[in-house]
């Protein structure tokens, strides 16, 4: 599903060059659930924004779905975007002036569902979600762990074939955290592919594999059961 | 889709409720003004379109060249619109209009003294269309001696009866009522109340003149209509044959020539030309087209500004929408239908607005508008057009800048702070203060030259002087006795007799001048005036000598001129002596030889409109016998009285002009009547404009408000650091003042030049005006940083006030 060869980020400004990613290559497959992990400044975040179609790498190749995307213009990738992928933030990044329905209704619009289409779909997954009591609140108005579940529902709503998820629990406690990844984990069962960026070993127990990520490269990518023996030797 | 932008648009508008209110209350004031003047441009545009033919009427113009001079006047021949009807099968109609002044109206024992009312040929109702409420327009008026009256005129003399059959008397003349007409709507550039059947025979007989002079003397208007399909420049390319028939014969006699231009009836209330009814100007049209612009983009400024000011506020949403798959495009228009829905809004509230605001608007631009008048015709499209580009305008940016936002920067983080480019925004600050910088330095312009004007020595004092006119032939033959009834008044210091007084009419009349050895043809202005009549005006002799009365060789022969006169006839030396020929007023072919005895100072006998022209003064009075009655007997008696006994004077003078003409309502007027609302169409723009730029004012001083908030609110934390570090508050307002004092003054010295360019080119237009100079650029840009100080003092002093660790622990 997602193949990524010599994947290199550098951010320029006028008197620094940063090497964000450093020739990053690896694959994917449909229907894994993958952690990305590393230390703050690594390049997780920044690796995730591509292979969520929000950035373009400066150079090297990345396949998704088969299409060779890194060239692709702002509108191509938004378009390839809104079919494929789901987003879900640390920091939930809800809109605020939005209902937890018209949130979660958002990227239906833009795929251009009808008005009718949309309600169903928002309220199944708003349903699946247990959060429909909450249709008509604010975001301002919820819990942490109640706007995530939101947020899920955004990510979901579409039925993408990718989920990023980018430290989905940073800023929730553990029990709502707990939430939010047996969502992840259901949807995974279900079919969906998922990356997570996280610094939680716990979160990335979740996981059937870690990449792990040192200075904008790839030093180890383990299975989960070689990560379960690492740890616990 | 769009329900989704619009709900989101109008929760974000709720959230900010402060910047919302302004941008709410700029855009309404904007589009308020901009509502006003669409109307009045309108109206100024629509002028004659309610005749059915306006787009085949045209009024004919004459260009008249005597003495090497070139007069631009809208009054033609007599004989033009028949001899044009009859040599050009192009014409199918033309009417003349001599429109009357200072008639006597007699009505059973009634008397009225009307002006206003006009002597047409009896094709004009297959010229013009006027809408009938008693009679019909076909055979109103193609008997002789017949009249059709305006409404207010009809009620005015009979009431609510239908006057149609009754007749009444004007100058001696009995007419017979054959309809009456609604009144003149406002909107037509002439505005009579009475139409009155002409007879030419009789007319040619007043002048007592042989027929081809009749070609020389200009006194009617003369509207031509043409044929369907055919073009008035097929009639003015091919007048060359038709001048030398008609024109070159009495031409010749008075060394004059004529030609003719066409303007069509629409436009004629937007041209200017000597002698005709009141027009408007063109460039008050532009400016004013230019202030709505204004009005509305200095509004569509605050909005740009204050949107991207706080992108910020709105940068989550915009990545999210991206994320979620909104394209740019797709963000351009959620953004343009937030500043379209919010112009909406202003545009209601603007006519609520207009609607309280109608009533003063109409009685500084002397206008009747209703809100009636914005549901009429083309103009709420017009609006709605001025509605939508306010939105798109005021979005177009905005929606650029938030929608090129990178989600990628802005999820990084939770505080996303950057917002639009600093310069933009001061750019477009500097842009604002400079308008509204040009706006109050043009209104302290236009009243420097209106007090000007107004204080304007005139060469005669207009002074304490009251001025009596005897319209009719009967009691002006008897003036001398009611100027000896007013004479014994303690009160009078003095009086005089004249035909004509200063800005209150004048004749101009063709002559011959001593030129060298030979008489050349000139144009001069005629008055008739008694002996007293200098010393009363306090007019000063230059050269020579006035009128002495006790001279009989002064009757009849001897003339007084103005230095124009002398400096236009070249007699720059010994003026005294020098003669004139004025042939045309009497059958002798030789005419009236008469001889300079003094040189007057010059005088503005005419409204301070036109510069002085040449003029001569004759002695008038019954013993002139060389000159016809019409010309010799006098019209006016100037009363000249003490000065703190004004209302006393009135009093008696009303009573005694009673006493004197017992049937005549009296006219009295103060000397400077002529003078006193000549510049009141400039005054009235005058006030117009400065409202309009104390609103400029006050849209951009809101709009300075809601930006110094947010900026100051957005530099908390680096107040707080600062203050950490040992800044004192009076540093930090400096800090603040520094950044929108800098831009303020960058904009004075940009309208500076632009004021100055634009102000002088105004100035030009007058024939007296003041010179431009730099005191109100100087006094509008300290209005203008004024205004910012007071805006920035509000946020910054509380900002500069602000425990610094409030400011620091909220970041």
């Amino acid at each position: 599903m997602i193949k990524t060869v010599d994947l290199t980020k550098i951010f320029r400004t006028e008197e620094v060059e940063t090497t964000a990613l450093n020739q990053v290559s690896f694959e994917i497959k449909e229907g894994e659930f993958v952690a990305i992990m590393g230390p703050s400044g690594c390049g997780k975040s920044t690796l995730l924004n591509i292979l969520g179609l929000l950035d373009n790498p400066s150079s090297g190749k990345y396949y998704f779905l088969e299409n060779e995307v890194s060239k692709f213009s702002e509108k191509q990738r938004a378009n390839l975007r809104k079919r494929n992928i789901g987003f879900v933030f640390q920091n939930f990044n809800l809109i605020d002036e939005l209902s937890v329905f018209e949130n979660v209704e958002l990227p239906l619009i833009y795929l251009g569902y009808s008005s009718s289409e949309r309600k169903k779909r928002v309220e199944e997954v708003l349903e699946q979600m247990q959060i429909m009591h909450r249709r008509n609140h604010f975001p301002l108005q919820l819990s942490g762990g109640q706007q995530q579940r939101v947020a899920v529902c955004r990510a979901v709503v579409a039925k993408p074939h990718l989920i990023l998820a980018d430290e989905p629990t940073g800023n929730l406690d553990s029990t709502h955290g707990d939430e939010v990844m047996n969502l992840l984990e259901s949807l995974n069962k279900s079919g969906t592919t998922i990356i997570m960026v996280t610094h939680s070993h716990r979160d990335a127990s979740y996981a059937q594999r870690i990449v792990r990520l040192f200075d904008g490269q790839i030093v180890t990518e383990d299975k989960i059961t070689d990560f379960a023996l690492a740890t616990s030797s | 889709m769009i329900k989704n932008y619009l709900i989101s648009a109008w929760r974000n508008m709720m959230r900010s409720k402060l910047y919302t209110l302004i941008n709410i209350f700029c855009l309404s004031v904007g589009i308020t003004g901009a509502v006003l003047i669409v109307l009045y441009i309108n109206h100024e545009l629509s002028y004659d379109t309610h005749h059915q033919k306006h787009e085949r009427i045209f009024r004919l113009d004459g260009k008249y060249t005597i003495g090497g001079q070139l007069n631009h006047l809208a009054i033609t021949p007599f004989p033009l619109g028949p001899a044009l009807k009859l040599e050009f099968s192009q014409v199918e109609e033309y009417v003349r209009i001599f429109i009357q002044e200072n008639l006597l109206i007699r009505i059973d024992d009634k008397e009225f003294l009307e002006d206003d009312f006009a002597m047409v040929d009896t094709t004009y109702f297959d010229v013009f269309t006027h809408r009938f409420i008693h009679g019909q327009a076909h055979g109103a008026l193609t008997e002789p001696n017949t009249a059709v009256l305006t409404a207010s005129l009809s009620n005015k003399y009979f009431g609510d009866l239908n006057p149609v059959g009754y007749t009444f008397n004007v100058n001696q003349r009995n007419y017979q009522i054959t309809g009456v007409i609604e009144d003149f709507p406002d909107n037509s550039h002439l505005k009579l109340q009475c139409l009155l059947t002409i007879n030419q025979s009789e007319h040619q007989q007043f002048y007592s003149l042989a027929p081809e002079m009749f070609w020389a003397i200009n006194q009617n208007y003369t509207y031509v209509l043409m044929n369907e399909g055919t073009s008035i420049d097929s009639v003015l390319e091919n007048m060359e044959a038709f001048n030398d028939k008609y024109i070159a014969p009495g031409g010749s006699q008075i060394g004059g020539s004529a030609e003719f231009a066409a303007n069509p009836l629409r436009k004629l209330h937007l041209t200017s030309v000597m002698y005709a009814p009141k027009t408007n100007n063109r460039s008050t049209l532009l400016i004013f087209s230019m202030v709505a612009m204004f009005l509305i983009i200095i509004a569509a400024v605050n909005y740009t500004n204050l949107a991207t000011a706080r992108s910020s506020k709105r940068a989550r949403e915009i990545a999210m929408r991206k994320v979620t798959g909104a394209t740019r495009s797709q963000l351009i228009f959620q953004f343009l239908s937030e500043s379209l829905l919010l112009s909406s809004i202003s545009l209601v509230l603007s006519l609520l607005l207009v609607e309280i605001l109608l009533p003063g608007f109409n009685s500084l631009a002397d206008k009747s508008f209703s809100l009636r008048n914005i549901f009429a015709g083309n103009i709420i499209w017009q609006i709605i057009g001025l509605t939508v580009l306010t939105g798109f305008l005021s979005g177009i940016y905005p929606s650029f800048f938030l929608s090129n936002l990178k989600p990628v920067n802005i999820l990084k983080s939770a505080t996303f702070s950057k917002t639009s480019s600093g310069f933009l925004r001061k750019a477009l600050v500097i842009f604002q203060f400079g308008i509204s910088i040009i706006l109050v330095a043009g209104t302290l312009t236009v009243r420097n030259q209106l007090r000007f004007l107004q204080e304007k020595p005139l060469g005669f004092n207009p002074e304490n002087s009251y001025v009596i006119t005897i319209p009719d032939m009967e009691h002006r033959m008897q003036i001398e006795t009611l100027e000896n009834m007013i004479s014994q008044n303690p009160n009078i210091i003095g009086t005089a007799k004249s035909l004509y007084v200063p800005a209150m009419g004048h004749n101009m009349n063709a002559v011959k001048v001593q030129s060298e050895n030979e008489m050349v043809d000139a144009l001069i202005g005629t008055n008739f005036v008694d002996s007293e009549f200098l010393d009363l005006m306090e007019i000063t002799i230059k050269e020579g000598r006035g009128f002495d009365k006790e001279l009989r060789g002064d009757i009849n022969h001897a003339i007084l001129i103005n230095e124009a006169a002398a400096r236009q006839f070249g007699w720059h030396e010994e003026p005294i002596g020098k003669t004139i020929n004025w042939q045309y007023i009497s059958s002798d072919e030789s005419g009236i030889r008469l001889t300079v005895v003094g040189v007057m100072k010059d005088f503005n006998f005419q409204s301070l409109k036109n510069p002085v022209e040449p003029i001569m003064l004759i002695l008038g009075g019954q013993a002139a016998d060389q000159f016809s009655e019409n010309l010799r007997t006098f019209r006016h008696i100037t009363v000249r009285y003490n000065a703190r006994k004004d209302a006393e004077v009135m009093a008696f003078l009303e009573e005694t002009v009673r006493a004197f003409d017992p049937v005549r309502m009296p006219n009295i007027v103060p000397l400077s009547h002529g003078f006193s609302d000549q510049f009141g169409t400039e005054e009235r723009q005058g006030t117009i404009f400065a409202i309009f730029a104390l609103v400029c004012i006050i849209i951009s001083f809101l709009g300075l408000f809601g930006l110094a908030s947010f900026l100051t609110e957005q530099r908390k934390k680096e107040v707080g650091i600062r203050k950490v570090l040992g800044s004192s508050g009076y540093s930090i307002l400096i800090l603040f003042y520094r950044e929108f004092l800098t831009l303020v003054l960058i904009a004075a010295v940009v309208a500076g030049p632009v004021v100055w360019f634009l102000m002088e080119k105004w100035l030009q237009d007058f024939v007296y005006h003041i010179s431009m100079n730099v005191l109100p650029i100087v006094l509008a840009s300290t209005l203008a940083v004024a205004v910012a100080v007071i805006t920035v003092s509000y946020h910054t002093l509380i900002s500069s006030r602000q425990n610094p660790v409030d400011a620091i622990r909220a970041e």
